[in-house]
């Protein structure tokens, strides 16, 4: 065998403020139901500005039933859909107007605010945004955003985006699929 | 002797088996071809096969696993070291903990039966490898095992395969290309999962849920629930659902007359048999020997040896995950493909612990946790799932855990279930040499992903390790009655009419996966429990 295991140093170090800034924590004592026509209606613009490509009829259908499913199901996530509504609403420079009937430069202008984007690997990207949001944004973003974007990319939508037509839960027309390399997604698709 | 509590209108049977699972399947199905009458008394209910892409359907969509029972029938806790997570890893049902498992068949190494005769660790096993090769085979047979005989450090087979094997994954390639430089063999997995039509068992079709959701939505892999519809349709086997074996009653001889269980309708119901076979794995066989005490057996029914509930183990996993340049394709399949058993046995078991090393098909995150762990949206998140997904390859060791008499499964002395009997109380933990084994594994899995090429190398486990929901010992057979509970024929010593198979009576645990040598063990029983009878 080899040398004795010891866990690299970057390892042992990964010690993230996650541990001295407590993340939100879904409230279950709030009540299940049903968001309102409305309601959902905002939901999935905020969803259509998360993910363009789920600007189709299917893909707005496919999160209406997601959130009606969740809400019904998962207790205090409609008291967490609705806090996000509420937010979009009222956040941004023309918050005067209900987020759904903003132009479309302001509500990007407004989610840019709430949920400023860093990519995975940013620390610096993700530090800043979990010290320079309001609460609210970042309940947000941890329930009612990660909900949206966990719906979509588990989805056949969502496989489809990493060129997959099979996945854990569909079935493959040849078996040995699993055995070949795919050819890259076209950048249009994902 | 206990005073019987309620009287049968049932014919006494040949043989009662408590447990409905792969080894009461088993030998229910196998006396029952014998002529034998038999009762299967299963604490769970019967889940229709026919339905299971349901179940599947569901769980993707709620999360919650189909398999879990009511609480109070399935209570316990915990009193060591680490929390032991039973409730995840075993399912009262008809097929037990087949419903939900990797159908992952291996054989033991042969060495495996001899760690005190050729390590000076733990103990022997009471039968051999060689004894045990032809049951193997049969059990093989038995499960429908697809494999290659290409393993080279597997000890030697008489048999072939029911099937061939699932051929390697895309990202096999990189880590089995590692494997070899560092001179360690990778080779092919057996399952008890169809690569072909078997038997009337559909042929996998890479539903990928095998492992992740532990649901096969077309039943193309074994579940015991084959041996118990095989055993009914002999006319000669009742199985008797949602029946919670309670305790054992004695006769004047010091043979088990009766087994009290409860339902729903009623707290006591009886079987009279001649023989029992207690099948309930490895925690639920110890609690009812436990649950059995009486004024002749005040520590427990065949626990003369104090041994009842001792030596609880498991399987601990170690992961390390890498990352590669270009993507292995992941989530194709449900499970892996190919591994090494280059350390299963190696020349340092006196102080490390032996252990597998597997390559996950399904590592690292799939593109919904991408999307969730990242701050992305919009093309920014559609870019970084794209070129995110698929690069993380991960190395899942598998380790021994030797036998400690501290690891226990007790009658917890407060906490009590629906019918008042106490709970089992579980003390679990990881000694010294089990952690060598962990750390053993987790630095050969870091050379095999460097030697990759794969960077950014991490650790998945907050605490290092998982588990295996591999619960083995509590029942240990030997020759010895001062040292085991049961003999080589699985026969306890205290009672000549009470049969253990499972896990429960293996001596030590190996670091290969139980199920198989559970199999060959029962098959092995069934030909032995006619003479006693």
């Amino acid at each position: 065998m080899g040398a004795t295991f010891r866990a690299p140093l970057r390892d042992q170090a990964r010690v993230t403020w996650k541990r001295w800034l407590p993340a939100p924590v879904l409230d279950s004592t709030t009540p299940t139901g049903r968001p309102s026509e409305a309601e959902l209606d905002t939901l999935a613009a905020l969803t259509a500005l998360l993910l363009p490509s789920t600007a189709s009829q299917a893909s707005r259908d496919l999160v209406h039933r997601h959130i009606i499913d969740q809400a019904a199901r998962v207790p205090g996530l409609l008291a967490e859909y609705r806090r996000a509504v509420r937010l979009l609403d009222t956040s941004g420079v023309q918050a005067r107007l209900p987020f759904t009937a903003r132009p479309a430069h302001a509500q990007l202008a407004t989610l840019r605010a709430l949920f400023p984007p860093y990519a995975a690997a940013d620390r610096v990207g993700r530090l800043r945004a979990d010290l320079f949001v309001t609460g609210g944004a970042r309940a947000a973003r941890d329930f009612v955003v990660a909900d949206l974007l966990g719906a979509f990319y588990r989805s056949r939508q969502g496989w489809a985006t990493v060129g997959y037509s099979h996945y854990p839960g569909v079935g493959a027309a040849d078996p040995l699929d699993y055995t070949r390399v795919l050819e890259p997604v076209p950048e249009h698709i994902a | 002797m206990s005073a019987p509590a309620v009287a049968s209108s049932r014919p006494i049977a040949d043989v009662c088996v408590i447990g409905a699972g792969l080894a009461g399947g088993l030998v229910a199905h196998a006396l029952a071809r014998q002529g034998r009458s038999v009762v299967v008394l299963e604490a769970g209910p019967r889940f229709n096969p026919a339905t299971r892409h349901l179940l599947l359907a569901e769980l993707l969509r709620s999360g919650a696993s189909p398999w879990a029972g009511p609480v109070e029938r399935d209570r316990f806790t915990n009193a060591g070291e680490i929390p032991y997570p039973l409730n995840d890893y075993r399912v009262k049902g008809v097929g037990g903990t087949t419903l939900h498992w990797t159908a992952y068949t291996p054989r033991l190494h042969e060495h495996d039966f001899a760690l005190q005769t050729r390590y000076g660790m733990a103990v022997d096993w009471p039968v051999t490898y060689v004894e045990l090769e032809p049951f193997y085979g049969d059990a093989e047979s038995a499960l429908g095992v697809s494999g290659n005989v290409d393993n080279p450090y597997a000890s030697f087979r008489s048999t072939g395969y029911a099937m061939p094997a699932f051929p390697p994954s895309v990202g096999d390639a990189a880590l089995t290309a590692a494997c070899e430089r560092l001179g360690m063999t990778t080779h092919s997995v057996p399952y008890a999962r169809s690569t072909t039509r078997w038997e009337g068992r559909s042929p996998c079709r890479a539903f990928g849920t095998c492992a992740s959701h532990q649901i096969c939505p077309i039943s193309a892999q074994y579940t015991a629930e084959t041996h118990i519809a095989r055993a009914e349709a002999t006319g000669r086997v009742e199985v008797i659902t949602g029946a919670i074996a309670r305790r054992f009653e004695l006769d004047t001889g010091g043979r088990i007359r009766a087994v009290i269980y409860g339902t729903s309708a009623t707290p006591e119901a009886v079987v009279s048999a001649r023989v029992f076979v207690l099948a309930a794995h490895a925690v639920e066989s110890a609690r009812l020997l436990l649950l059995s005490a009486s004024s002749r057996h005040p520590d427990g029914l065949g626990n003369s040896s104090g041994l009842v509930g001792r030596h609880l183990m498991e399987h601990p996993l170690w992961a390390v995950h890498g990352r590669l340049r270009s993507s292995t394709f992941p989530f194709r399949i449900g499970f892996h493909t190919r591994e090494t058993h280059h350390f299963c046995d190696h020349p340092h078991r006196a102080r490390v612990g032996a252990f597998r090393l597997a390559f996950p098909n399904q590592p690292g995150p799939r593109p919904e946790d991408i999307a969730r762990d990242s701050g992305a949206w919009g093309d920014g998140l559609a870019q970084e799932v794209r070129e995110t997904f698929g690069r993380v390859v991960s190395v899942h060791g598998f380790s021994e855990q030797l036998p400690d008499p501290a690891h226990t499964v007790t009658l917890d002395p407060t906490v009590v279930d629906g019918f008042g009997d106490p709970v089992p109380r579980l003390t679990w933990g990881l000694s010294a040499y089990d952690r060598a084994a962990g750390r053993a594994a987790m630095t050969e899995a870091v050379r095999i992903l460097e030697a990759a090429g794969a960077d950014d190398i991490s650790f998945p486990f907050a605490d290092r390790f998982s588990f295996c929901g591999h619960q083995i010992g509590t029942l240990r057979m030997g020759d010895d009655p001062d040292a085991s509970v049961v003999n080589r024929q699985l026969v306890c010593h205290d009672v000549p009419n009470l049969v253990a198979v499972g896990s429960s009576v293996f001596p030590t645990s190996s670091a290969l996966n139980p199920s198989l040598t559970i199999a060959a063990l029962a098959l092995r029983a069934a030909t032995h429990i006619p003479t006693i009878l």
